[in-house]
């Protein structure tokens, strides 16, 4: 942790993660002193193409290996050039340290994340309270659930585009891609 | 027939479309003119009201023409079904909780330019080539992004607003870098149903405008539940919203944040954020610090999660069912190519052609981030950022968020609140550190490293991140030559709030003009 740049570690550690409303300002000299003053610098987070493969650096970074990887579970192709796989491979390296900064934030000095945050499962369950979604949901009792139920229309509906008959999925078994490829669907 | 006066004005900006797009590429396809001359003087007829000119950005569905992301993948794509927000504003929305008859109707000139499935900060990243800014005669400025070509074409006096998306500040840096008013609401208030994904949690439709009373009529139209979007706010919370937002001071306690007082603000930002805020203390508005300290780990909270959903919605497009399909995978089909037949997977071809290179590395960083430790170490922790941030929010606002409380903790909290006094109304900060920079300079910096567009979001991602309503509105300052975006958030919901101090700055900063010009 030593061998990291003191910038990186400011951005990372603040001693309190509460926040706080202070006392109304008493005159504009008291604002103009307080814009005066930044409070950090966000081009710190931006790491020049040398520190990507620096031999000091504990960060782990991601192998040509664990690219094609990556690349396979993306469905998308290694480029073909040897200087275009080493330019992605940095810069993918770059965006890597970049996210993982967070690493090094205390989950304890987290607001409002309380609860046994060595747990997978807690964690998984607080990042699902952190949607912008209602976190307290009236739950349906029976009768809604069953008038829901029967209110789902089981016609087409032409406003959310749906078309009656408009895809058989046997129809292109009969509609070969092109002279040598088409679709093989078996029959039980 | 001779032309109603009324109408001249609006038929001779349908003249000027093509003009406008020669000079700026805002759009990627424009409707044709007759046929919008036409709908503008049947509704005039019918209605006697001027309808509206709008354009709509190309990742919101319409049936008149192809919806491209402004991305070779989806370059010929026409949608079977209209987006909501379309069919409201063409007053064709047959599910509507609103009456479209009080209303006025838009007509859609056309889909604007925007970075590639809204992914970038400069509208450089389309397929259709760079939008550029209006305001900038002598030199090519970018428009910022991605809705810089709904900025764009309002910023020259086309149209009278644009519909845009927001996922972390694709509508508030167009509006800061073209001089405009851009509006985000609450993340939920505006169906989504018909917007392509990029990061679902994030994604904001938001409207781009010269004129406030336009953004406010617009936001009126669309501020509705719509079953058709799951994340769609339920009538029942925006009945709470109304209820505990109703009784406002007049006097309102302003916080400026002290993190998002950062190193690197131009002058022209800081004086005209200064001015802003010297305003508005002189006629004795309350301002107060505020610190907030995990804004300063919103930028790659958000790059963790943008992406990872990113990464999971962009997995749809295959070239099978729609879209563009590669001629090469064919080819490679039993070939001699140095890599082995679907070695990266049967669509990487079609994938690997059909997005742009930001696209790809944004999938790949989304890849990365939910992939096996990685899940663990950063989507699941900048999750948990995410909800520290929104948790550090609710306890500064005055209003309580009706997502994290129920009705009965809300009014509680606001009654303390309203006794302690010491919370504020809403947050006020710059939109980004400088002006519009040329698109030579920002290409460069883009080639350079992705991370230097990355940081360009550090004053926009924080309300993005706890889906809060935001303005931004084009403060005009004597000793500046180009307008600044100044940025005003609000609690969840509180959007009324955030247009009326909107409109308040726009009063005070046209008084101020009004009287320099007469000394």
């Amino acid at each position: 942790m030593l061998l990291r740049p003191i910038s990186r570690c400011f951005i990372r550690y603040n001693s309190t993660n509460v926040a706080s409303v202070g006392k109304p300002f008493k005159s504009l000299e008291e604002i103009k002193k307080f814009l005066a003053a930044p409070s950090w610098n966000p081009k710190d987070f931006v790491l020049s193409d040398k520190t990507v493969g620096d031999a000091s650096s504990e960060e782990k970074l991601v192998t040509t290996d664990e690219l094609k990887y990556l690349l396979r579970l993306s469905n998308l192709k290694l480029p073909q050039d040897e200087q275009d796989q080493q330019s992605l491979l940095n810069e993918l390296n770059n965006q890597i340290k970049f996210v993982n900064s967070l690493h090094s934030l205390p989950t304890s000095s987290l607001v409002g994340c309380g609860g046994d945050l060595s747990s997978i499962s807690e964690q998984i369950r607080l990042s699902s309270s952190s949607r912008i979604l209602d976190n307290n949901p009236v739950p349906l009792n029976f009768d809604e659930l069953m008038s829901s139920i029967s209110s789902i229309s089981n016609s087409v509906d032409a406003e959310k585009g749906e078309v009656s008959s408009s895809w058989g999925p046997m129809e292109l078994t009969s509609n070969p891609l092109n002279d040598h490829q088409y679709v093989v669907v078996e029959k039980p | 027939m001779s032309i109603p006066n009324n109408l001249k004005p609006i038929l001779a900006r349908i003249d000027r479309i093509k003009h406008s797009n020669s000079l700026y590429n805002s759009l990627i396809s424009v409707r044709d003119e007759n046929v919008l001359k036409e709908r503008t003087t049947n509704y005039f007829q019918k209605n006697k009201i001027v309808p509206y000119l709008c354009s709509i950005k190309d990742n919101i569905v319409t049936t008149e023409e192809a919806t491209t992301c402004g991305s070779k993948i989806l370059e010929n794509y026409v949608s079977p079904f209209q987006a909501t927000v379309v069919s409201i504003l063409e007053g064709s929305n047959k599910g509507s909780q609103k009456d479209s008859q009080n209303f006025t109707k838009s007509i859609v000139i056309g889909k604007s330019n925007l970075d590639q499935f809204g992914m970038g900060s400069g509208t450089t990243n389309s397929i259709f080539e760079p939008t550029t800014n209006p305001l900038y005669k002598n030199q090519a400025h970018i428009t910022g992004g991605s809705s810089g070509g709904a900025a764009s074409i309002v910023t020259d006096d086309v149209c009278d607003y644009s519909i845009g998306t927001d996922t972390g500040g694709s509508i508030r840096l167009p509006a800061h870098y073209c001089g405009i008013i851009g509006f985000k609401p609450s993340y939920g208030r505006i169906s989504r149903w018909g917007v392509i994904a990029y990061a679902q949690s994030f994604d904001t439709v938001g409207i781009l405008s010269k004129d406030i009373k336009i953004i406010e009529d617009i936001y009126e139209q669309l501020n509705q539940y719509d079953p058709k979007d799951p994340t769609s706010l339920s009538n029942n919370l925006r009945k709470r919203i109304e209820e505990i937002t109703k009784k406002r001071d007049e006097k309102l306690s302003i916080g400026l944040i002290q993190e998002t007082n950062v190193e690197g603000i131009s002058e022209e930002v800081s004086r005209s954020f200064n001015e802003a805020i010297e305003a508005l203390f002189n006629i004795n508005h309350t301002i107060r610090p505020v610190s907030l300290p995990s804004i300063k780990n919103s930028l790659p909270v958000y790059y963790t999660l943008a992406l990872a959903e990113a990464s999971s919605n962009l997995a749809r497009y295959d070239g099978v069912r729609y879209g563009f399909h590669s001629k090469s995978s064919e080819a490679s089909h039993g070939s001699d190519s140095s890599q082995k037949k679907d070695e990266f997977g049967p669509f990487s071809e079609t994938r690997s052609e059909g997005f742009g290179k930001e696209v790809q590395k944004r999938i790949l960083l989304g890849t990365y981030n939910l992939s096996s430790d990685s899940f663990k170490n950063n989507y699941l922790k900048a999750n948990m950022v995410r909800k520290s941030l929104i948790n550090q929010f609710n306890s500064v606002f005055k209003v309580p968020n009706v997502l994290s409380s129920t009705e009965e903790e809300s009014k509680e909290q606001l009654r303390e609140n309203k006794a302690n006094n010491n919370k504020i109304d809403v947050l006020m900060f710059p939109v980004s550190t400088s002006t519009a920079p040329t698109l030579e300079d920002f290409l460069r910096k883009d080639s350079e490293s992705s991370l230097n567009s990355y940081i360009d979001d550090v004053l926009t991602v924080p309300a993005s991140l706890a889906g809060l309503p935001t303005i931004v509105v084009p403060w005009k300052s004597a000793a500046n030559q180009m307008p600044i975006g100044i940025q005003v958030v609000g609690q969840f919901g509180d959007d009324q709030q955030v247009l009326e101090m909107g409109q308040l700055l726009l009063a005070i900063n046209a008084s101020q003009a009004a009287a320099s010009e007469s000394n």
